[in-house]
């Protein structure tokens, strides 16, 4: 066995210990077979005093083993505030599920991470699993309160735990999904955002991303000041609202609530559908290459772009409702 | 030789020579390999634990036309440690001999 052979041997089998530790031992390893050779060994003979690269290695993992156990256990409960353990740089994917819990998550210099109970002191964990960093939370609050909707809007005292990141990187996927309690994002940049609020509403503001999809049941949709490739909104009962945003597929759809849409980018496709609410789009510029075609059952429609004939349309929007008015500037 | 009994006492060599020399790897299984036959890569996962351990302390010293090269001494602990598990080496090595002498 050559000497670039152990080497690379006896590296594949630490590859658990952190790169200190390992090259550290490495260096030892190749620093042993040189002075053998230097004693006037062979590089063969140098190596070969050595031992076999498996057995060495069970033996340093389980020297390693004893101080990697002691020093970083892997799930930490709440409620405490441990994040040394967490390096946003090697985290690509964040996973939140709650039930009675709102969320806010926003960029920053340094990661931090704070959770406040409101008072029923709900069960939080999170943990991270290779390259994901996971919450789970679960409310005591939840099973005692009967819910309906009325009594949630209206009552204040239905307070959720609160979950407050802020975060300095960039993230593959973030995805949440919070029975009760909203969930406010601002600043941060991630290929896939899924976010689902039932309850609650989903507000977010300057992201950044490739696919977007956010959803609340009962709660407002609120787009601000974004890009994406692909978005998709919806709501039940809530309204939805965007503004300034900037995306080539624009999916958004509610049953009862309106959708409200400002700054709208001329040349995409949006696809704006409410079944009982009403639609009204104020575009920035006049559209070049998009088609827009809007269509109610029972409203009113008012499209000051009507006449605006596209020739050969690189984009479709399309206005549709049943029994509201369409209004589009 | 046997695996067991090399293993059991080769915390105690390693220490009986670093403790009358503070010295590097290599160094140390020349010095061994002098009296027993052993891989010398198992020297280096046992030194890691002695120092983890607090019986030994390494440092680095630069050398001539050479990378520098880790050092090994023996901590205050370490002689301690050294003192105590030679004397149980001594009773237990009487006391096996023995054994055999009555035996056969």
């Amino acid at each position: 066995m050559t000497k670039n052979e152990f080497l690379k041997d006896l590296e594949n089998e630490l590859m658990q210990l952190s790169s200190t530790v390992r090259n550290d031992i490495l260096n030892e390893y190749e620093n042993h077979i040189n002075e053998g050779m230097e004693d006037g060994e062979s590089e063969e003979a140098a190596v070969s005093t050595l031992g076999d690269p498996s057995s060495i290695a069970k033996e340093i993992l389980s020297v390693e083993d004893v101080e990697e156990r002691d020093e970083a256990p892997e799930y930490v409960a709440m409620q405490s505030n441990l994040m040394q353990n967490i390096d946003p740089k090697e985290i690509n994917v964040i996973d939140i599920k709650g039930d009675f819990l709102t969320v806010e998550i926003r960029n920053g210099t340094t990661f931090e991470m704070d959770f406040q109970s409101a008072g029923e002191q709900g069960e939080f964990s999170h943990g991270v699993d290779g390259d994901k960093l996971l919450f789970r939370h679960n409310s005591k609050n939840a099973k005692k309160i009967h819910f309906n909707i009325l009594g949630f809007i209206r009552n204040r005292n239905y307070r959720s735990d609160k979950l407050t990141i802020v975060w300095p990187e960039t993230l593959t996927d973030l995805k949440i999904r919070t029975d009760k309690g909203a969930v406010t994002l601002n600043g941060l940049t991630a290929k896939k955002f899924d976010v689902g609020a039932d309850l609650g509403g989903v507000k977010v503001e300057n992201i950044v991303g490739v696919i977007g999809e956010f959803t609340s049941d009962m709660g407002a949709v609120t787009v601000k000041d974004s890009g994406f490739d692909d978005l998709k909104l919806s709501t039940d009962m809530g309204k939805i609202k965007v503004d300034n945003v900037v995306a080539n597929d624009q999916s958004y759809s509610t049953n009862m609530g309106a959708i409200d849409i400002k700054n709208a980018q001329p040349d995409s496709n949006i696809t704006a559908h409410t079944d009982m609410g009403s639609i009204n789009v104020v575009y920035n510029d006049k559209p070049t290459v998009t088609q827009i075609v809007a269509n109610t059952k029972m409203g009113k429609v008012l499209n000051q772009l009507e006449n605006y004939i596209v020739e050969n349309p690189e984009y479709t929007s399309r206005y549709t409702t049943s029994m509201g008015s369409i209004s589009i500037h | 030789m046997n695996a067991q009994f090399k293993k059991g006492s080769l915390e105690l060599c390693v220490l009986s020579f670093i403790k009358r020399e503070e010295q590097y790897g290599y160094q140390l299984a020349q010095n061994i390999g002098k009296y027993i036959n052993i891989a010398d890569g198992t020297l280096y996962p046992l030194l890691r634990r002695l120092v983890k351990e607090g019986y030994v302390d390494s440092h680095f010293k630069e050398s001539t036309g050479g990378p520098a090269r880790k050092y090994y001494n023996l901590t205050a602990e370490g002689n301690a440690h050294l003192e105590s598990i030679h004397e149980e080496w001594k009773v237990y090595t009487k006391a096996v001999n023995q054994l055999l002498e009555d035996t056969h």
